[in-house]
């Protein structure tokens, strides 16, 4: 699951990456990149079991979240 | 009447991140010239309009000073706070505050117009990881050229 980002142009006309803030759940008000299908992906560190990750949030937060290894693969 | 932050679409101009530190410089994708910053770290995230990416190399700046001095003069730190404002709107105070009892002690303050106070406490590895996080996110704005 490779991060695809999402682009715009800046005021230069340069391609940037498109940012969005989590509208719903725990993680409400961060600013994540997104992606090519409008997922959110924000930066989330290691806890419990899992390493430090990319939590894919869908919807703005609305439909939960997928976990994803710093390799692209879903933990 | 300018946007809320909310209602702008904002884009990704520099990066950096040590440890469990990362820091976002974003700017509006408009025709605004508005920037942001993000700063994370284990225990903190703030979000926060800058006057613009010199804020960087201003926070940096500040950072360092502590071993500057302990270099050039070898003399005892000077016990002034110091203070370097980092955000932008006055109503909701940003700002990086040097320690006077330990030189490598900082203080990530926030400070609302109705006096909502909100402090975090970084030294040692955090200072260390929060100047790298910073020293990267500035070869980015530095690659993007004069604004």
């Amino acid at each position: 699951m490779p991060f695809i980002p999402k682009l715009d142009k800046n005021k230069k006309g340069e391609p940037i990456i498109v940012k969005k803030t989590i509208q719903h759940g725990p993680k409400k008000g961060k600013k994540g990149y997104v992606d090519s299908s409008g997922k959110i992906w924000i930066r989330d560190r290691a806890h419990g079991d899992y390493p430090d990750h990319w939590d894919v949030q869908e919807n703005g937060g609305k439909m939960g979240r997928t976990r994803v290894g710093d390799d692209g693969e879903p933990l | 009447m300018k946007p809320s932050e909310d209602d702008l679409s904002r884009g990704l101009v520099a990066v950096g991140s040590a440890g469990g530190w990362q820091v976002d410089l974003d700017e509006a994708i408009s025709d605004d010239e508005r920037w942001f910053m993000q700063i994370e770290g284990p225990s903190v995230y703030l979000n926060f309009e800058v006057e613009s990416p010199r804020v960087i190399d201003k926070a940096l700046e500040f950072l360092m000073k502590r071993k500057k001095a302990d270099s050039e003069s070898r003399r005892r730190w000077s016990r002034k706070n110091d203070e370097l404002k980092i955000g932008k709107c006055d109503k909701e105070l940003v700002t990086l505050v040097r320690d006077d009892e330990f030189a490598d002690r900082y203080f990530l303050a926030v400070q609302t117009a109705t006096k909502l106070t909100f402090r975090v406490t970084f030294g040692g590895k955090d200072l260390v990881q929060l100047e790298s996080a910073l020293r990267q996110a500035k070869i980015d704005v530095d690659d993007e050229g004069p604004e």
